[in-house]
């Protein structure tokens, strides 16, 4: 007989953070009470990196005993004062420093694939937590294109599952990839996202409310959305997922210290035994170098700045980079097509007064010979405030009287984008510049270049979604392209000359090094990374904890 | 008082907002003040705390005691890189890590000098000719035009909320946020 339980009712174990969290202030509960370790002592663990992927890791290892040090370059947060309601001040949760961008189309990098400061990107990002399929982990073998996983999805369903009731995700039943449901129930759904939907029913499309990693109802001690539309600023009601408010707690209660303010130079090798002895560091102002002692070492420095770090971590036995001497190291990094395409409707939408995204599909999201090109794309609702609305019209070519009947329309307009699933490619690469960042390390040069199959891709799917304005009814259309997410540089293989790193994330050739953040990922399907990130670090730190402390 | 420019660069800019978002049966960037928000960004440094963040946690314009006017002490690297970003890099090691940066006090100055000394006395057309001739410097001013108008009016723009009150827009709506009906129904 099946058990019906209520939604929501049944909430994750062995994570305390939601209990943790004050209704009062959306300060990190912890961040003066945290243990402190002295570089000088031996810890557990080193991660480098507090963002999806570092802040999961530490807190897996720190239930099973680890004692753990992450370094973040960026701060500790203090959401009531720092995380205002404000547009473009939000600008200091992105990385911002200088990274030097080529190949034929270059990635502009900053607000939508990057992240710094405790919680790292999903701090910013909007939300949307899909699973992968379990056709992604072979593409090679399915389409012949991208690359196969040496795991499947099947190693990380249950992964998914937890971390699913930890953000805790609200959506609809998922009909796509491995069908499943969400801890949560939907959330209701703006005018915006309805005449959406009923643009993709006339056309055929199935569409589904969510997932989003946001609270409907209450979890803990977070409460309920209230739609106020800023989850790209920074979520100030607790209610959006983060490792702020799903992880950190719980690991700061668990031995677990956040050393902010630190940027990881090297990771250091003992050149005898080709173990990792601790990450050398940097404080911010301040030109001393550090080092945090420890038995194995995380890096989570995501798609950029972890190929970076093992690049400038080159040694006698590593002379072109930590786990570089099969050049792989920065190689396959992989960005998301976005294009977006907002229609004019003659009702009142008012897109903002929701999440981002609300409504999307999968229906494109698996290779159909008949469309020309491999793999595939999803499509998700998206709703610009008011000056990226502006750039948006801009970036069409329009000011002065023409911008002003756009900007007096916004309530009317709606926007729907895309992901496109783009291809690993070999010379779509991290690799180190000639120029320094203020710590004095060399920056990091990332080189982009789509190839036919991206580019039809991105060709087909502007084009279905356009259509789906016109199918609701859209009275004129303006389209931009851009790109999303990063994931790749750091990639996950069966042996040293395929890959950086082997099936349980350690580098090839250093026993204890692992990387635990979406540069292990050898293709990227059509979902956005962050929920992929979590499960792959859940997986890995029941991997670690498995054999005890170290 | 305008605090970076000369009275006489400040009408320029005003000028030149007012072509980007130009006033019609609604109130554009000259009732919205977004010269002054430009003004205030170039010399957000004669202030203390110098008027970069707005602090929190709430506006008050939905409940809530308003805060949103006590401007956030800067960190030391905030300022650093603020203060490269505005001044430029100005031949300081400290500033010059990644070689030297053009503040954008210096684009203002440049850009202005280049629209010309008699531009506020141009034809609109004429006025949209030296701004196409100088595009470099009308993205500028467009991207800041955008964030005076439609940004938060704690930064010296979107004067009386004229910004958001033409495209019907709340703004911020904590604490009180909307209700599933204010969602569902517009």
């Amino acid at each position: 007989m099946k058990r019906n339980l209520l939604k929501g009712s049944v909430g994750p174990k062995d994570n305390d953070s939601r209990f943790l969290l004050d209704v009062h202030r959306r300060d990190l509960p912890g961040e003066d009470t945290m243990v402190r370790y002295d570089d000088a002592d031996e810890v557990d663990l080193c991660i480098v990196g507090a963002g999806a992927g570092g802040s999961v890791l530490a807190q897996r290892v720190a239930r099973a005993g680890w004692r753990v040090v992450i370094l973040e370059v960026g701060p500790f947060w203090h959401p009531d004062e720092d995380w205002v309601s404000d547009e473009a001040g939000s600008h200091d949760l992105y990385w911002t420093q200088k990274r030097i961008i080529g190949g034929t189309d270059p990635i502009e990098m900053g607000k939508n694939n990057s992240g710094r400061g405790v919680g790292g990107s999903m701090v910013h990002y909007a939300g949307y937590c899909p699973r992968f399929h379990p056709s992604d982990f072979h593409t090679q073998t399915l389409d012949g294109v991208g690359a196969d996983w040496p795991i499947a999805y099947e190693d990380l369903r249950a992964h998914y599952e937890t971390v699913e009731r930890e953000l805790p995700v609200a959506g609809q039943d998922w009909p796509w990839g491995y069908p499943h449901s969400y801890p949560f129930s939907p959330h209701p759904i703006s005018e915006a996202a309805s005449v959406m939907w009923r643009g993709a029913l006339k056309l055929g499309i199935t569409m589904r409310v969510g997932p989003v990693g946001i609270v409907n109802g209450t979890f803990g001690n977070r409460p309920h959305c209230i739609y106020r539309g800023y989850c790209l600023q920074g979520c100030k009601v607790n209610a959006k997922a983060s490792p702020y408010v799903t992880h950190l707690p719980d690991a700061l209660a668990h031995h677990v210290e956040i050393r902010a303010g630190c940027m990881a130079a090297r990771v250091e090798i003992d050149q005898p035994s080709g173990q990792a002895t601790g990450v050398t560091y940097l404080r911010e102002g301040d030109a001393v170098e550090r080092l945090q002692r420890a038995k194995v070492v995380a890096v989570a420095g995501y798609s950029i700045e972890t190929p970076r770090l093992l690049l400038n971590s080159a040694s006698g036995r590593f002379p072109r980079g930590l786990g570089n001497n099969e050049d792989q190291v920065g190689r396959y990094v992989m960005v998301q097509g976005a294009s977006q395409t907002a229609g004019r409707f003659p009702d009142e939408l008012r897109m903002y007064k929701a999440p981002p995204p609300e409504v999307s599909s999968e229906d494109f999201y698996e290779t159909d010979p008949s469309r020309g090109f491999a793999r595939g794309f999803s499509i998700q609702t998206v709703s610009p405030l008011p000056i990226g609305w502006a750039e948006h019209v801009l970036a069409d070519g329009h000011w002065g009287r023409a911008l002003r009947e756009y900007m007096r329309d916004y309530n009317h307009w709606a926007c729907i984008g895309v992901l496109n699933e783009l291809l690993p490619q070999p010379d779509n690469r991290v690799t180190l510049a000639e120029e320094k960042d203020p710590y004095g390390l060399p920056v990091a040069r990332f080189d982009f270049s789509l190839g036919d199959n991206d580019k039809a891709n991105i060709a087909y799917s502007t084009k279905v979604i356009t259509d789906i304005l016109h199918a609701a009814g859209a009275q004129d259309v303006l389209t931009i392209h851009r790109y999303a997410h990063l994931v790749g540089g750091a990639r996950m293989g069966t042996a040293p000359d395929n890959s950086v790193i082997d099936a349980d994330q350690r580098l090839w050739g250093v026993p204890n090094v692992y990387v635990c953040d979406g540069s292990v990922c050898p293709t990227q399907g059509s979902a956005n990374p962050a929920l992929t990130i979590m499960a792959l670090a859940s997986r890995l730190g029941a991997h670690l904890a498995r054999n005890g402390r170290p | 008082m305008p605090v970076f420019f000369s009275d006489h660069q400040y009408e320029v800019v005003r000028a030149v907002c007012a072509r980007l978002i130009p006033t019609d049966s609604d109130p554009g960037a000259t009732e919205a003040g977004v010269a002054d928000y430009i003004d205030t960004l170039l010399g957000a440094f004669s202030f203390d705390p110098p008027r970069i963040w707005a602090g929190g946690p709430f506006s008050g314009r939905k409940g809530g005691v308003g805060s949103f006017s006590s401007f956030t002490p800067l960190t030391a690297l905030d300022e650093l890189a603020w203060r490269t970003r505005i001044e430029g890099s100005q031949g300081r090691p400290e500033r010059e890590f990644n070689g030297p940066v053009v503040g954008l006090q210096e684009r203002y100055r440049d850009g202005l000098a280049q629209l010309g000394e008699d531009f506020t006395a141009l034809t609109g057309e004429e006025q949209d000719d030296r701004l196409r001739a100088a595009s470099d410097f009308t993205e500028l001013v467009y991207g800041h035009a955008c964030e005076g108008m439609y940004g938060a009016p704690e930064y010296g723009g979107n004067r009386d909320l004229v910004g958001w009150r033409y495209i019907d827009f709340e703004g911020d709506v904590q604490p009180a946020g909307y209700t599933d009906a204010e969602v569902s129904e517009p």
